[in-house]
């Protein structure tokens, strides 16, 4: 997995590349808490090929977190993640807008 | 854990699937219609098939992926289990055992025996199972009705970091039939508190399938331990399933695995050994400091003493029972080996194995292997005959050869006993003599000569076949048991078989002991032979006018004078003492000093340099520093027996069958 990071005004926005999954989950969560407490989370999945049960957590828990706060987290994914979110029984992407 | 831990204990677990594969395919070869068999055959390939895709042998999935898929046709009646397709299921666990082998860096995978495996089965399969590629289930199309299964999944929380994907479950669930699920996230904690690799996810699964259960319970084989699961039939309302017989099934499908019930963890053998070696030291101190604790008079030190004692002896029990397995697993091989050479020797042969049960250290178990393997093979090849010269000689056709273990005292007895034509006592001698093994005109008993075929490079085979006849096979037998302070004793009925009895201490270790004195010399006896302890005086000798037999409650007990037999300067006082002892001769007396009660023994090895001397099977330190020897009465009253015989002359005709006569040569 790699991780890109920009900071912008009021917030930051997350690439992530490759494969989320256990191995770099401690990662990914480091890296989702910074973002949140920036103000703005901006999550961009459309370059990840696979993810797994441990990522799929971190990101639904951080949409969770970024609801709470007001300010709901905005994500891109892929064809792969979102297929899998939806095999998993997610009825919907974790933080995807739901006016989308 | 690292991931190369978990990759080392798959190949574990696969090592005793692949053991478990081997023995259920030759179970099936006997019966060919049972379908608990082909369950066990099926279900330990799945095994293998998923756990080795979880832990990146793909090589291995891809090739049990064939297998798993020829087995699911016989579990479903679509195929018959033929001797070819055990044959080559067989050959196929092999080739996965030399896939692990190199995965573990030993040797190469020959590709193209896979290749030839997978296509050979694709012949025997047919169109029906096309191995290699997954395919749709074909269980989908069997005639048994839909079922509507509720599924409730709550994985533990390790489940990841033990590296199953939860997801490839459902997407398994998925093949069999239309599934319906509702993920339960309420568990996951709020991001700050969650922990990365644990699993918060849960699922309410609604699967509507033909599937039997336990093809269900399957897919779950890897995560019942830890997780939370249920599968319950469901009677459906809708008109899917307007099968009465579903509903009234409904009741009493229901399995839950409770989670956390870990009955057995692994470790490692090394990590076994030292503390069962440990132990041994602490025996060791334990007996100097009862030594101390004696010889002061503070009272409070002795309660001490004692309290440790007790402690010792327990926790010593404990350990060695630990390393106590079974010997089930290791007969069960045999099963195969016997299956094989009857093919390659073109001879019926059946194995039966009684006794499986005993249980034997693990360090013994280990290194009986290698024995077993070429008696078994001698068996075969020179023991048992063809089938048209059993016919002739007016025998069942098919061989039997008899496998068994039971305990004697200290000693578990292995035997291996074949209903061949026996060995041919005259031939060994002539050989014998030949080689320049013994005398022309030696005089030996049956017993002694049949002993002369352990000797190296000793065969009496006119020719060498592959299987057997190099002379090297019962060389190493005897080798192996002697490393094992185990001895061998061969009978033989000439064209009725042979059987051999493998005689082997329970344990290495430490063992039960009960020491004794004889003039300043310590020598400990097993504590399982022993029976009893009486007094021997000055009247009993007198009543036996010089004779060495005792009077026990009217049974004559013939006793050897330790004294005389190991020549120590001993005290002869006016009381003796006589340590009566179970033999395979019957109960003998053995007279010493003193008998000075229970010793925990940690056997030592006496070195190369005793490797002859039979009648000790070690030694041990006692609390005081010095040595003390440990006897092996049976060996001991064997030699003594000897002993005597050559000293009597022979015209004695009071002399009974492997007695001592009990006269006093220099009285």
């Amino acid at each position: 997995m790699a991780i890109t990071v920009d900071r912008e005004r009021g917030g930051s926005f997350i690439r992530l590349d490759g494969a989320i999954t256990i191995a770099s989950a401690a990662e990914l969560k480091t890296a989702l808490l910074e973002g949140l407490s920036t103000g703005g989370l901006h999550l961009d999945l459309e370059e990840v090929r696979e993810i797994d049960v441990a990522g799929l957590q971190l990101v639904w828990a951080a949409a969770r977190h970024a609801e709470s706060t007001d300010r709901p987290i905005v994500t891109r994914f892929s064809k792969a993640v979102e297929e899998t979110a939806r095999n998993a029984g997610f009825p919907r992407f974790p933080g995807e807008a739901q006016t989308e | 854990m690292t991931i190369d831990n978990y990759k080392l204990a798959f190949q574990e677990e696969a090592r005793e699937l692949l053991g478990e594969l081997e023995s259920a395919l030759l179970e099936l070869n006997v019966r060919r219609d049972d379908r608990d068999v082909v369950g066990r055959v099926f279900r330990a390939l799945h095994t293998i098939k998923g756990s080795g895709a979880m832990f990146g042998f793909d090589d291995i999935a891809a090739f049990s992926h064939g297998l798993e898929t020829a087995f699911d046709l016989l579990r479903t009646g679509q195929l018959s289990a033929t001797s070819d397709l055990i044959n080559l299921t067989l050959a196929a666990g092999d080739q996965i055992k030399t896939m692990l082998d190199s995965a573990a860096g030993n040797g190469t995978v020959d590709e193209d025996r896979s290749a030839a495996i997978l296509l050979d089965l694709k012949k025997l399969t047919g169109p029906l199972g096309a191995g290699g590629t997954p395919v749709v289930p074909p269980r989908a199309e069997s005639h048994s009705p839909q079922r509507v299964w509720r599924i409730r999944f709550r994985p533990g929380p390790h489940i990841l970091v033990n590296g199953t994907n939860p997801l490839l479950l459902l997407r398994e669930l998925r093949e069999l039939g239309t599934l319906r699920l509702t993920l339960d996230t309420s568990s996951i904690p709020p991001l700050t508190e969650v922990d990365p690799e644990s699993c918060f996810l849960a699922w309410d699964i609604t699967l509507t399938t033909t599937a039997p259960l336990e093809v269900i319970r399957d897919v779950f084989i890897f995560v019942e331990d830890d997780s939370e699961l249920s599968i319950d039939c469901q009677p459906s309302s809708g008109p899917a399933t307007p099968d009465v017989q579903s509903v009234s099934n409904a009741s009493d499908i229901h399995c839950t695995t409770a989670p956390g019930t870990v009955s057995s963890i692994r470790v490692s053998a090394a990590k076994l050994d030292q503390l069962v070696n440990l132990v041994g030291e602490l025996v060791t101190v334990q007996a100097r400091l009862s030594e101390v604790a004696g010889r002061s008079d503070d009272p409070e030190i002795l309660e001490i003493s004692e309290a440790v004692d007790g402690l010792t002896s327990s926790l010593r029990e404990n350990s060695m029972s630990i390393r106590m397995l079974p010997l089930r697993s290791t007969f069960d091989r045999f099963r195969r080996l016997v299956h094989d050479l009857g093919g390659e020797l073109h001879k019926d042969v059946e194995l039966s194995i009684s006794g499986a049960d005993t249980e034997l250290d693990k360090t013994v178990i280990d290194q009986l292997s290698d024995p077993l393997v070429h008696l078994i093979r001698n068996s075969m090849d020179h023991g048992i005959e063809p089938p048209e010269e059993r016919r002739a000689a007016n025998k069942r056709p098919t061989g039997t050869i008899q496998l068994s273990a039971m305990h004697s005292g200290a000693n578990v007895l292995i035997r291996v006993a074949d209903d061949g034509r026996g060995v041919n006592v005259e031939a060994v001698r002539a050989r014998a003599i030949e080689r320049g093994l013994i005398d022309a005109t030696a005089r030996l008993t049956q017993a002694e000569t049949l002993q002369l075929i352990f000797a190296a490079g000793f065969s009496t085979a006119s020719k060498v076949s592959a299987v057997s006849g190099r002379g090297v096979g019962m060389d190493v037998v005897r080798r192996s048991v002697e490393a094992l302070r185990g001895s061998i004793d061969v009978e033989s009925n000439p064209g009725a078989g042979v059987t051999v009895t493998l005689r082997l201490p329970l344990t290495l270790a430490i063992i039960d002991g009960l020491l004794v004195r004889v003039g300043r010399q310590h020598f400990v006896l097993p504590l399982a032979n022993s029976l009893e302890c009486v007094e021997l005086t000055r009247q009993d000798i007198a009543d036996a006018h010089g004779k060495h037999i005792a009077n026990l409650r009217g049974e004559l007990i013939p006793y050897i004078r330790l004294s005389e037999y190991f020549q120590v300067a001993s005290e002869r006082t006016d009381r003796e003492q006589i340590m009566v002892v179970e033999t395979d001769q019957g109960r003998y007396g053995f007279v010493v000093d003193q008998v000075l009660g229970d010793h925990q023994t940690v056997i030592k090895n006496l070195g190369r340099l005793y490797r002859n001397v039979q009648v000790v099977s070690g030694a041990t330190i006692l609390g005081n520093g010095t040595v003390a020897l440990i006897l092996d009465p049976n060996r001991l009253v064997q030699n003594a027996v000897q002993l005597n015989s050559q000293k009597k002359p022979l015209k004695d005709s009071t002399k009974k069958e492997n007695r001592i006569d009990g006269t006093d040569s220099k009285e």
